[in-house]
């Protein structure tokens, strides 16, 4: 009976420490849920309105009177007003959907060093990055949500049958897995964060019991490299996408999430440090969680090698190529590159292509090299300038280098190429909308805001649990 | 230190096995070792039987509607949406123009026409197409029937067939070219493109809520009302055969072709995914396909593969046939091939006979053939001496 | 019988020989036999001499004794004249010297085929982007048969039987351009600012 009070005063604690703060939370808490609620009337206003409203008036039979009333209208709106065509069938929604999937893969690998390692300092950390895994994954669900065509429907046939019946509608589709995995890790982390805070918020004495610690990274730990694989085999194994068919795709994947989680969590991590007196996380954190990003980073560059080597060295096959081009090519490289480009690059690029990229897709060749140069600059002064990484601006602009790089090597440059030029050779370009980046802002507006919410509940457990401040400073 | 290493390790004995109990309990291992096993061909064709006035119709086991009269229902339900969106639109068209106009009294025509029709796959019918490359001049005009045959929205530029430019030399798609405006030309070739109606088609493989799957007689067909629009078959096509309705549908009473199909032609929803369906609305009811019809040079050739007095299996053994991206294996039911007979450029220099390349006329008998060198048979006795001099 | 009266018109349009108005028989019986020299006849404006059939003499096709007849014995027809079945009896000459393209005539693999249904019509529709379509109205839609779509001299005038291409069609489309969205733009843009702008205030103020 006591647990029962126990859990209805956790409950309490995260719904009054998560309103509870001083006039920057409340700014922070109003401008993200501003913005989100807006771009969020935006999606269903505009891009998503005829579906719903076909969904719900034809096929749900409801009155059509409220829908007109709130000015949505069968014959407006759609999917017309993104760039995205039947040649890019996936444009910025799944672009930032992979890098946040990313993001929040990396989180329970904290708590699982903190619980493999025993160290002090990464235990206090541990429940944010649960937090933050909490938060991305938001994002990366709103951002799919916000993609589907119709989103009523895929309610209807793909999340009840699986929630209710436990069948999946097709064995095949790694969509099914996807949806699966990405709901249990979500539903794995609120178990984790509501675990840590109901405990540490009693004070010192209190701890989780460490079976339920093991049972619980037993199962979130692969999990969340398997969130990230999957998401990863969704693009992986399909043959019309030569740039993407290869096994090395689901390694990049987690290799540059291992990346750029962390950085994210580090930039809170100071945020927090700097805004809830009474946190303190050990300087050393920093410097061993900056130098593990980096190892991902070396990692993920590897990565990127190997691709330019398998795609210009030998391979004739000119689908794979010519969507390499795409990524690679630059003024600078053109040199190196010219041998490597079959005569059909003509037909893309004209005679004069030392340029960026495929025309009208400059802006991938850009990301491209941005990840390259600001990834490998970030290793170099990670290894070579041991004083940047021992101060906390340091590590803060090693950090947004990192997040930087990643961003540019995860969304478009990894997404887009896949589709120019697509299976037919045909090159149609594509650049997102204003209503493409509003919904996205929508998504990542209400991560969050989110993110807040249940950040601060658990920064004022680990408090309480910890100690006013840290071991060393 | 050994009792701390015993309660670690038995800890994390304990998680291990919550975790392995959770496993057992979701997991169903037929079911994980029948999603590893390849989708046959004889299992589509193994589907339910279903004997009708005395001929045997299969659904395929991949459909999610297992009997006829679920399909009838769905066909009901289509047929009265279809009529509909048709009378919106006959409305708006008497509006405009008078209600004793011509285009009134056949839009309305139109809309009273309407069938929805569910007929199901007949046993043992394999439909394919072929096409003749050599006759194909890029004229698209199976491209624009198909449009006007199959209800498609013509506002949002959707065409099911797209005819793809290559040069004769390459057959290589990275270098088409959709949108040339003249045509034919002798060195190059002309490859309409649409649904190939794969064996293994990769994009049933990744329809997350199975609102396309491959029926028992060949055709992929595409349930309107359960896609969702997640544009993962667009994705997986190596053909690019799949178009979404980026816009919400626009229904033409005046243009309305009122033989429907319900997993085929019916004027589709916004945002959903369409494609070619073999025109299943005329082909299961033994008709031939649209594009087959129009073709002005009798270059298609539609029927059912497995038919000895058909034209696909003729095609195959008298003059054989390729498909686009073999090594994909998705096994495509749309063969090409180079007939006996080329329909004669633009840029011929003879158009009207038979050698219409213009090719040097063949010299008489006794002049010398064009290996022999210029200057006769000494020339070359010269050469071997020295040769033999060596 | 409406279909029948829009392929002898299309015919008539397609074929070039040209045929006088009298009948044929004012001519060709009993008089005007052909020896087996004959290449050119200029009343009907028809030279063998070209083309692909420039190989063959009148003989070889018309009766020499009286070549209103076919040596298969089928009354020529004017094809403007011609039902569609009588020119269908023609097809077996053609098959005399062009074997494998009548096997493949039969089986549907040259040439169209079309379909016919009990009650229905045909109408030949110009619609979408001025391009032709066989709409066909049938009753039920049902019990349909799949019939070859033309005889031999439908496409290929017997006399000059090279079949030029047609004219082609415009080029493909492509979904529209992402319609205007400045109101959009607009307010989301300043919204973002405002948020930003909100967001580093709170973080910078003292």
């Amino acid at each position: 009976m006591s647990e029962i009070i126990e859990i209805f005063k956790t409950i309490w604690h995260f719904i009054k420490y998560a309103f509870n703060g001083g006039w920057r939370h409340w700014v922070f808490i109003f401008a993200m849920a501003g913005l989100g609620a807006y771009t969020l009337g935006l999606w269903a206003g505009v891009q998503a309105a005829p579906a719903i409203y076909v969904q719900l008036v034809k096929h749900l039979n409801f009155d059509p009177s409220l829908l007109k009333m709130l000015g949505i209208r069968p014959d407006q709106g759609g999917m017309i007003y993104t760039d995205m065509s039947d040649s890019v069938a996936w444009g910025m929604y799944i672009s930032f959907f992979v890098f946040w999937v990313g993001v929040a893969a990396a989180g329970v690998l904290f708590g699982m060093a903190a619980y493999v390692f025993r160290d002090k300092g990464f235990m206090r950390v541990a429940p944010v990055a649960e937090a933050q895994a909490i938060a991305a994954i938001v994002v990366a669900l709103l951002l799919v949500f916000v993609d589907v065509g119709r989103p009523i429907r895929t309610i209807q046939l793909l999340a009840l049958p699986i929630m209710l019946n436990f069948k999946l509608p097709n064995w095949h589709s790694v969509f099914d897995y996807d949806f699966i995995v990405l709901n249990s890790y979500l539903i794995v982390n609120i178990i984790g964060v509501f675990l840590a805070v109901h405990w540490y918020r009693r004070g010192p004495k209190y701890a989780p019991p460490k079976w339920l610690m093991y049972a619980f990274m037993v199962i979130a730990g692969p999990l969340a490299i398997g969130i990230h694989t999957v998401t990863a085999f969704i693009s992986q194994a399909l043959t019309a996408r030569p740039y993407w068919n290869s096994p090395l795709l689901a390694p990049a994947y987690v290799a540059t999430a291992l990346a750029a989680g962390p950085a994210v969590l580090l930039l809170v991590l100071m945020i927090a440090e700097k805004f809830y007196k009474g946190y303190k996380v050990p300087k050393y954190v920093y410097e061993k969680t900056i130098i593990a990003a980096t190892v991902a980073l070396v990692v993920g560059l590897y990565f990127t090698l190997s691709e330019a080597q398998e795609t210009f060295w030998y391979t004739t096959e000119p689908a794979k190529r010519i969507q390499a081009i795409g990524v690679f090519l630059a003024p600078f490289v053109c040199n190196i590159m010219k041998p490597m480009l079959k005569d059909y690059a003509f037909y893309f690029a004209g005679h004069g292509f030392c340029r960026w990229g495929l025309p009208g897709m400059e802006y991938i060749a850009i990301l491209n090299w941005i990840w390259i140069v600001l990834g490998s600059l970030t290793v170099l002064l990670v290894v070579f300038v041991p004083p940047l990484r021992k101060r906390y601006k340091g590590v803060a602009l090693l950090a947004t280098l990192i997040v930087l790089a990643v961003v540019s090597e995860k969304t478009f440059r990894i997404v887009i190429p896949a589709y120019v030029p697509d299976v037919m050779g045909v090159l149609h370009p594509y650049f997102p909308t204003p209503l493409e980046v509003a919904l996205t802002v929508a998504a990542h507006a209400l991560g969050l805001l989110v993110y807040i919410l249940v950040a601060r509940p658990v920064l004022v457990a680990l408090v309480r649990h910890y100690g006013a401040h840290g071991e060393e400073h | 230190m050994v009792e701390k290493g015993g309660k670690v390790r038995r800890n994390l004995l304990k998680g291990i096995a919550a975790t392995g109990i959770t496993g057992m309990m979701v997991l169903d291992r037929d079911k994980v070792k029948d999603m590893l096993k390849p989708v046959t061909k004889e299992d589509l064709e193994d589907g339910y039987v279903y004997t009708i006035n005395g001929e045997e119709y299969v659904i395929s086991a991949e459909s999610p509607y297992k009997t006829p009269e679920e399909l009838k229902e769905l066909a009901k339900k289509k047929e009265q949406d279809a009529k509909r969106r048709c009378m919106e639109s006959a409305k708006e068209i008497c509006k405009r123009l008078g209600e004793n106009s011509p285009e009134c009294r056949l839009a309305k025509k139109h809309c009273k026409e309407i069938k929805v029709k569910w007929t199901l796959a007949k046993k043992g019918v394999r439909w394919a197409m072929a096409l003749d490359l050599n006759r194909c001049i890029g004229c698209r005009r199976c491209a624009y029937a198909c449009v006007q045959e199959n209800n498609i929205d013509r506002t949002q530029g959707i065409e099911w067939i797209k005819v793809l430019n290559l040069s004769r030399e390459e057959l290589e798609l990275i270098a088409t070219d959709l949108k040339y405006t003249d045509a034919p030309y002798k060195e190059r070739v002309y490859i309409p493109l649409a649904c190939n109606q794969c064996e293994y088609p990769p994009c049933t493989m990744v329809c997350p809520v199975r609102a396309t799957w491959k029926e028992a007689d060949g055709i992929v067909v595409v349930d309107s009302y359960r896609c969702i629009g997640c544009r993962y078959c667009i994705t997986a096509c190596p053909y690019g055969a799949r178009h979404l309705n980026w816009k919400p549908v626009i229904v033409d009473a005046l243009t309305l072709n009122p033989n429907m199909h319900v997993l085929g032609n019916v004027p589709r929803e916004v945002h959903t995914v369409e494609k070619c369906i073999f025109c299943m609305q005329r082909s299961r009811d033994g008709g031939t396909t649209a594009c087959v019809e129009i073709c002005p040079v009798g270059a298609r050739a539609f029927g059912n593969l497995h038919d000895p007095e058909g034209p696909i299996m003729r095609i195959i053994e008298e003059y054989g046939a390729f498909v686009l991206k073999p090594y994909a294996g998705t096994k495509p039911r749309f063969f090409y091939y180079f007939g006996p007979a080329r329909t004669p450029p633009k840029d011929a220099k003879n158009p009207k006979s038979s050698n219409w390349l213009g090719n040097p006329p063949r010299p008489e008998e006794g002049a010398p053939g064009p290996n022999v060198l210029p200057g006769g048979e000494e020339s070359f006795n010269e050469e071997k001496k020295s040769g033999e001099g060596m | 019988m409406r279909s029948v009266l829009l392929a002898t018109l299309l015919l008539a349009a397609v074929t070039l020989a040209y045929t006088p108005a009298y009948p044929c028989t004012y001519c060709h019986t009993p008089f005007l036999k052909l020896n087996g020299n004959v290449k050119k006849a200029e009343i009907h404006k028809i030279d063998l001499t070209v083309g692909a059939h420039a190989g063959l003499y009148c003989s070889n096709c018309h009766d020499p004794k009286n070549p209103m007849r076919l040596i298969t014995g089928d009354v020529v027809i004017p094809p403007n004249l011609a039902s569609e079945k009588d020119l269908m009896k023609y097809n077996k000459l053609c098959a005399q010297c062009h074997p494998r393209v009548y096997a493949d005539y039969m089986v549907g693999a040259h040439g169209n085929s079309t379909f016919v249904c009990e009650g229905g019509t045909t109408y030949f529709v110009i619609g979408y982007k001025n391009s032709p379509w066989w709409y066909h109205e049938c009753p039920e839609y049902r019990n349909m048969h799949t019939v070859p779509g033309k005889p031999c001299v439908f496409c290929h005038n017997p006399h000059d039987p090279v079949k030029p291409p047609a004219s082609i069609m415009p080029p493909p489309s492509d979904r529209p351009a992402p319609y205007k969205q400045d109101a959009i733009t607009y307010t989301t843009s300043f919204l973002m600012l405002l948020a930003a702008a909100l967001s580093i205030f709170a973080y910078v103020k003292k």
